[in-house]
């Protein structure tokens, strides 16, 4: 079974308490009114999308609870760093430094 | 009318129409646990002190940590959600209490008393009925340990009170299924 690192947990946890909340770092506009329809759409349903290490929100559901995000590989499945909810999303070398 | 109304407010347990001598021996043990007063507390961890005052014990900071005084536990379930058992008899007076510590600290205390049915289960095969379909690695759990979990399809609450012996907090709705559940993994065990 996959194993996921929570980061509120401190813990690896099994893979079905988890489930899978959408892309991770989307800010909601600071004031949606001023915002165009395209550009609305694009906060509402674009997303990046790609194939390889990407940004991610998970959910603890049937844990603590938490949101957290997570930089995973989603060609390999594999879970490269967590973090909790709100942190900055992890520099280019700290995903290097955690995949070595 | 009067009459009526006294038999929709008997307090129904699901677990009350049930043969649950079915699959015990000396090896499985499981029994109900009596009613008790739950509350679901959520407060900053910069209060807990305070709140722990209220509760009139320890209420651990660390997720996962449980600590218990005579029939009271406090179980850290998230890292600002608490889950307080309590005696029945003591709930008004700890609900008292929390209301005054809301005058000036702001928290939420929910009674949740009736939204699980406790359930120990104990006896040599107790670790292996619930890995039958809890997937954490039971074995190497700590005593004194509690967490959320899955136990096969139902979302429980569990406590780790020695090497062989849990309770287990669980959606009333789901008592039968999961008490069905760890019979019938119960006797595999065995078998
Ligand atoms: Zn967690």
């Amino acid at each position: 079974m996959l194993l996921i690192d929570c980061p509120y947990c401190k813990e690896m946890r099994p893979e079905v308490e988890f489930s899978h909340a959408g892309e991770a770092h989307i800010d909601r506009p600071a004031d949606p009114s001023s915002l165009s329809d395209e550009e609305w759409e694009s906060f509402l349903f674009l997303r990046s999308n790609r194939a390889g290490i990407c940004f991610e929100r998970w959910y603890h559901i049937h844990g603590c609870g938490r949101y957290f995000n997570a930089v995973r590989n989603n060609v390999s499945e594999k879970f490269i760093l967590t973090y909790p909810a709100g942190q900055k999303r992890p520099s280019d070398a700290q995903i290097k430094g955690a995949l070595s | 009318m009067s009459e009526q109304i006294e038999t929709t407010l008997n307090p129904f347990n699901p677990l009350d129409d049930m043969n649950l001598d079915a699959a015990q021996g000396p090896d499985l043990i499981m029994r109900p646990i009596e009613n008790c007063a739950r509350f679901n507390l959520r407060i900053s961890i910069e209060q807990l002190k305070k709140a722990a005052a209220a509760f009139g014990m320890d209420i651990p900071d660390s997720v996962g940590s449980m600590s218990s005084r005579a029939e009271k536990y406090a179980l850290c379930l998230g890292p600002d959600e608490w889950l307080l058992l309590a005696p029945q008899k003591s709930a008004d007076e700890i609900i008292t209490r929390f209301a005054k510590l809301a005058k000036n600290n702001s928290h939420s205390l929910v009674d949740v008393s009736h939204r699980t049915i406790g359930i120990e289960i104990s006896g040599s095969l107790a670790q292996l009925a619930l890995s039958a379909g809890c997937p954490l690695d039971l074995e190497n759990m700590q005593i004194g340990r509690c967490t959320r979990t899955i136990l096969d399809k139902a979302e429980i609450i569990l406590m780790k009170l020695e090497q062989q012996r849990y309770r287990l907090e669980v959606i009333r709705s789901f008592a039968p299924y999961v008490w069905s559940f760890l019979e019938k993994s119960g006797q595999d065990a065995r078998a």
